[in-house]
């Protein structure tokens, strides 16, 4: 038996994304490999966010292919997707405000007991969660909230984790705090992230998409777009 | 790594401060009326009769406050689950006490349709306990665990109802209602086996759709020259819902209940039991009509939020029509005549009287019944929000529904459970009111509009607020009617307090007591 590389464990195919009347996405083809960390590029309001909403079923995709594990998950309900084991950690970190950090922890058990399992590896991933436990979300520093909405994906079994804009208005320390923990659960759960900050993309990401006006343009590997700067002010503008 | 070192303040938090002004604002009140009354007797009445207004209105607002908070709509129609609760508790007070023969009918509707339910929610319940307290966690799954607990509460509950059953057969046989009994004994005994076999029969279909779809796509397969799919045989497994573990001993104790409950329809004694069957009867049919108000006529309005405030105001118009339709516009009266004892009467009782000859009070029990009521369900909805998982999924939907969604939660159905429990406490309320306070078709009308000025005092979307302003308006509304009635000989500014206060409040802080600023 050859080793499986490349494996796909999501698989989106020309997907058509709607918000109310406007075409948002008219195209888009995204790839994940079991294991690996692939990365959306793309500019602002290229339709990386609503390419992330549409694998989740929080918006209306109209046309199109998006299959986890090999079954079609395009118009599942929310819920459904993710208790098929896809973590979900938006922008903005859409942590609960008024919930401890506990609970903001404890809302995402899909079965009793998730939780407890996971709480070691959680607060060895993130110490400072640890000492924060009994504090309301409101009172944590916007670090604190992204490794919080991070640590909340990692509740449930899941075996793939959408992140949205991770480092986006973080100071740089925290940034390479989040990046080091991002790899180390990316050993074991696969990850779709998108990313402003080539930097952190280039220093996380196996894969790259890049994502222009609503459709994927140039997809491969990151060590290639890396070394290549006529790409990436092309689809990037400054590096 | 920032260390969250703290310099003490002195800031006051902002929600403390404004609990604090309502607080001083009630205290300022009833020191007001203290002074001017200079009568113990008539400021403990005073102040009982503004508590027990409070819960009444708390019941109503609590649903209406949560369900806004949680899905943004402003149900109009709140006030109506609690006529329906008042009208469906004098329904089935006012079926027992008779025994004409067009009662029977009636008698045999409530027999086959509560029964059963109650009997499961009671066995469910019993089971929950004591897998919650008695079991440890890991015993969940194990069928021997289900049996112990459904066992235990199956015989807890089915005992006493058991020798129930046996006396009053003795005493009453041979009266008209007894082939109700007889239908009643049947159906239960009957939807019980339902539950027996409906695990075996889902199967069955199942298995059969599985087999047509697996052979026609073998078939197509091999037609067309693929590969055919594997066939794997699918596998018989009882649900794991505790209902169908163990349904024998649920059986027999759903029919001893069943025949025991029947009994009581036609004895004037054991009021206190009555009137409970009267409340949990209402509590099911308000909860009910609040499940089908949300899933029917809410749900595909979440989107179009002006259509919901027109639809939930006809919604209740239809619903204040249909209880003219059936029970004309006259006022019911009240549901005293079928309280226990110890709800009538007044507080203290004598022999108590005797004892403390200066306790110069005189309460109706009925009213404190009804504050304990409310705040058992202040203090339980509380709990419920604070302590528990679904406590915590309301508080973060509040927030971010959709978020809530993504984390794997089905939040349409938490929707529908939230709105059916404030459609249930509504309810709740509508029987407990109707014992003091007399029914009729416009009952519910009233109920809403201080109902709605409580959830816009306390901050729209804020539990904690919502039971502060029920206490404050209660109070108000007593203190401003007893002014009113000494002064003018009226009890005219009652609601006008109310509304006085609300434009008040509306004026210093428009987000209400405890509301977030926008």
């Amino acid at each position: 038996m050859s080793e499986p590389i490349s494996e796909p464990i999501l698989e989106v195919k020309n997907i058509h994304t709607f918000i109310g009347q406007f075409h948002i996405l008219e195209g888009v083809d995204v790839t994940v490999n079991r294991g690996e960390i692939t990365v959306l590029l793309g500019r602002n309001g290229a339709g990386k966010t609503t390419t992330l909403r549409s694998i989740m079923g929080l918006a209306n995709v109209r046309s199109g292919d998006i299959r986890f594990n090999g079954r079609e998950i395009r118009q599942m309900r929310p819920y459904k997707v993710a208790r098929l084991g896809i973590g979900y950690v938006p922008e903005y970190r859409a942590i609960f405000r008024d919930l401890t950090v506990e609970e903001n922890l404890k809302i995402a058990e899909r079965e009793a007991g998730d939780l407890a399992r996971r709480l070691d590896f959680i607060y060895t991933l993130f110490p400072d969660l640890q000492r924060l436990r009994k504090l309301g979300g409101a009172q944590l520093s916007g670090g604190q909230q992204q490794m919080l909405a991070v640590a909340r994906a990692l509740v449930a079994k899941n075996e793939l984790l959408l992140i949205d804009e991770p480092s986006e208005g973080l100071a740089p320390v925290i940034i390479e705090q989040l990046m080091a923990a991002i790899r180390q659960l990316s050993d074991h759960t696969t990850v779709l992230l998108v990313e402003q900050n080539f930097h952190m993309a280039s220093h996380l990401a196996d894969r790259f998409v890049i994502i222009e006006e609503g459709k994927s343009v140039l997809s491969g590997l990151m060590s290639e777009l890396a070394g290549n700067d006529e790409l990436i002010s092309k689809y990037l503008g400054a590096a | 790594m920032e260390n969250i070192k703290r310099r003490p303040t002195f800031k006051i938090d902002k929600n403390t401060l404004w609990g604090g002004i309502a607080i001083g604002f009630v205290v300022l009140l009833l020191v007001l009326t203290a002074l001017d009354a200079n009568d113990g007797k008539r400021f403990s009445q005073i102040v009982a009769g503004g508590l027990y207004q409070g819960m009444l209105i708390f019941m109503v607002a609590a649903g209406l406050s949560i369900v806004f908070g949680l899905m943004d709509v402003l149900n109009f129609a709140q006030g109506s689950l609690l006529m329906i609760g008042a009208y469906v508790g004098f329904d089935i007070l006012n079926g027992f006490s008779t025994d004409s023969k067009t009662n029977a009918v009636m008698l045999s509707v409530h027999v086959v349709a509560f029964t059963p339910i109650v009997a499961t929610i009671l066995i469910e319940f019993g089971t929950w306990l004591i897998f919650r307290f008695v079991l440890r966690k890991s015993e969940t799954g194990r069928p021997a665990s289900h049996l112990l607990a459904k066992l235990t509460t199956a015989a807890l509950i089915g005992a006493p109802l058991g020798l129930l059953l046996g006396s009053t057969i003795a005493n009453d046989l041979g009266s008209s209602s007894d082939m109700v009994r007889v239908i009643g004994a049947v159906v239960v005994t009957a939807l019980a086996w339902v539950d027996l076999v409906r695990d075996p029969l889902l199967f069955g279909l199942r298995r059969a759709f599985y087999e047509i779809s697996t052979r026609f796509q073998h078939g197509l397969a091999i037609i067309q020259g693929h590969q055919p799919p594997r066939v794997e045989a699918l596998q018989y497994k009882p649900s794991t819902s505790s209902r169908s573990t163990v349904p024998m001993i649920q059986l027999v104790a759903v029919v001893i209940l069943g025949a025991g409950l029947a009994m009581l329809l036609n004895t004037t004694e054991m009021t206190t039991l009555r009137f409970g069957i009267a409340a949990v009867a209402a509590v099911f049919a308000g909860t009910l009509a609040g499940i089908v108000m949300e899933t029917v006529f809410i749900r595909p309005t979440y989107v179009r939020p002006f259509f919901q405030i027109v639809l939930t105001f006809g919604i209740a118009l239809v619903i204040r029509e249909t209880v003219i339709y059936n029970y004309g516009v006259a006022t019911k009266g009240t549901l005293t005549a079928y309280l226990p004892n110890i709800l009538q009467g007044t507080f203290p009782p004598a022999f108590l009287r005797d004892v403390f000859p200066n306790l110069n009070t005189s309460i109706y029990n009925y009213w404190i019944f009804m504050i304990i009521m409310g705040l058992l369900m202040m203090v339980g909805v509380q709990i419920l929000l604070m302590r528990t998982r679904i406590g915590i999924i309301i508080r973060a939907g509040v927030q971010d529904s959709e978020m809530v969604e993504s984390l794997g939660v089905n939040v349409r159905l938490v929707f529908t459970g939230v709105f059916a429990l404030g459609a249930g406490i509504a309810a709740l309320g509508g029987v407990i009111s109707a014992g003091f306070i007399s029914i009729d078709p416009v009952m519910g009308d009233l109920f809403l509009l201080q109902a709605i000025a409580v959830v816009i005092i306390g901050g729209l979307g804020s539990y904690a607020g919502t039971s502060l302003a029920a206490v404050v308006v209660g109070l108000t509304r007593s203190v401003a009617g007893y002014f009113s009635r000494e002064q003018f000989n009226t009890d005219g500014l009652a609601p006008i307090a109310v509304l006085v206060l609300l434009c008040l409040v509306l004026l210093v802080k428009p987000s209400g007591l405890f509301g977030k600023e926008h």
